[in-house]
């Protein structure tokens, strides 16, 4: 196909595909389960956290997801360049309070990922299936996921943010930076459920799908990847989809996690949704023991506290507040400080296990403060300092 | 405000320790296993962490080395499999933790 031709169809499809969760679900409104997890990324305050992807709660404290949300289709990890400056969070089943994320396990061959949670929720995880791939063949399941019944609730969102232009969907206009037009629904609020059946099929049968991309990009062929056949000819997934769990369900009705969607509908870095688009499915049963390493690691590091990531959350002249997150590991916190230009005079206050501390400086002075957790067998490391200064600063 | 100095502090807190894992030849089902790692700046001591990979352990092990010590060994049984991690310690401040490395026994 000629170049001119080959970018005339992918940005017709841009325009004609317009997003939704897995197109033609067979069931809406049921039950969220409690395990159902949304992922949100942020940059700083808490107020601009947006979803960008599933996932299933496994364990008390841990979630897993797909590593496909990662190629970040909407622009929304883009957005923070400064990959240590994001923070994730977990929303739970219904609209629930979102869990802060306090770290982030990728699997060795970069497949799947582990968000640890800050803290046991009181949700009932969901059982993990230990079958692997090809015992899987044959097997229906469904795919889990929620929609959004409301309206898009905004009129300028386009996540090709460096193009100029304008589009039209469903008589709602969207500004963006951008000609590409592509609409989808994370920033909206999602309560309704979606359930899409499907059969997990032996790739080298009969069924086996005939999108020559899916071959293409068939990142994983060693064990760890699922092929789907939906149960609605017409149903395939889209790439707001990833990380959406699949399950299968037992005959006490109880639900066993075989798969997640991995990533879908991406080409030449456009995010597409179309059936014959690019699918990875994944048999979460591949990574037991990547689970079973992480909770390993994550029992060293809860030895002692993690470096802390210390904020000044508000300035009113000299009046500053000083808030941290609590890491389980410390006991107590301790603020080490010095004179921006006499620094030969360290100081340190203990702030015993409060999280956020009031500062009251003269129009004259300023300071470089750090903090550092500690327990009675060690400490953190220091965090990187903040500088404080009077009025007059 | 200037901001071209950092804490003093700052410098006396030792870095992260790196340590590397060889394994010697399994005699008689046992696997020796040495950890080396290159003096940390400002640091007093090492503490090396432990635990086994089984799915249902809660235990974190311990071992304290000087400021001077530079390896540890270890004979790995068959089917032993430890996660491990170090961190370099001083008066004021400990490093950071390493990255965690895995032993495993042939």
């Amino acid at each position: 196909m000629k170049p001119f031709a080959f970018l005339l169809l992918v940005f017709s499809l841009c325009w004609l595909q317009q997003a939704a969760a897995i197109v033609k679900p067979v069931e809406v409104n049921s039950q969220v389960p409690g395990w159902l997890a949304r992922i949100y990324v942020s940059r700083g305050g808490d107020e601009d956290a947006s979803m960008f992807c599933y996932g299933a709660l496994i364990d008390k404290r841990w979630v897993l997801s797909s590593a496909g949300c990662f190629t970040d289709p909407y622009r929304l990890l883009r957005a923070s360049r400064n990959s240590s400056g994001r923070q994730y969070s977990v929303r739970l089943g219904e609209e629930n309070d979102r869990v802060r994320v306090v770290r982030r396990y990728q699997s060795p061959d970069a497949g799947m990922i582990l968000y640890e949670l800050a803290s046991d929720v009181d949700n009932s995880p969901v059982v993990v299936s230990k079958k692997k791939a090809d015992e899987l063949e044959g097997e229906p399941v469904v795919i889990i996921g929620m929609d959004s019944s409301e309206p898009l609730g905004h009129s300028f969102y386009n996540p090709a943010g460096e193009r100029s232009g304008s589009c039209e969907v469903n008589n709602e206009r969207f500004y963006g930076a951008g000609v590409l037009c592509y609409i989808f629904t994370y920033p909206v609020r999602h309560n309704r459920l979606v359930k899409t059946e499907a059969r997990i099929i032996d790739p080298s049968g009969p069924q086996r799908p005939d999108s020559a991309l899916d071959d293409a990009v068939n990142i994983r062929t060693d064990g760890s990847r699922i092929y789907l056949r939906y149960a609605n000819p017409d149903s395939y997934a889209c790439i707001e989809d990833m990380g959406m769990p699949i399950v299968s369900v037992q005959q006490d009705g109880s639900v066993a996690l075989v798969g997640m969607v991995n990533a879908t509908g991406m080409a030449v870095g456009l995010p597409l949704c179309s059936a014959s688009m690019a699918h990875w499915y994944t048999a979460v049963s591949h990574y037991r023991d990547f689970f079973v390493r992480a909770k390993a690691e994550s029992r060293l590091r809860a030895v002692c506290p993690a470096q802390p990531r210390l904020q000044v959350v508000h300035e009113d002249n000299g009046n500053k507040q000083l808030h941290w997150e609590q890491d389980e590991a410390a006991e107590s916190y301790r603020l080490y400080f010095a004179p921006v230009n006499g620094r030969t005079d360290i100081r340190q206050y203990e702030a015993g296990n409060v999280t956020l501390l009031s500062v009251e400086l003269q129009a004259d002075e300023s300071y470089e403060v750090v903090l550092q957790g500690y327990n009675s067998n060690c400490t953190s490391p220091l965090s990187f300092p903040v500088f404080l200064g009077g009025a007059d600063q | 405000m200037s901001r071209d100095v950092s804490l003093g502090l700052g410098s006396l807190c030792p870095g992260m320790v790196l340590p590397r894992v060889q394994y010697g030849d399994a005699i008689d089902g046992r696997r020796p296993v040495t950890l080396s790692w290159l003096p940390a700046d400002s640091a007093m001591g090492y503490t090396l962490y432990f635990t086994s990979v089984p799915e249902n352990s809660e235990f974190v092990g311990e071992r304290k080395f000087s400021g001077d010590a530079t390896e540890f060994s270890a004979q790995l049984l068959a089917g032993d499999r430890y996660l491990v991690a170090m961190r370099a310690v001083s008066s004021y401040c400990d490093g950071p933790l390493s990255t965690t490395i895995e032993l495993v026994a042939p």
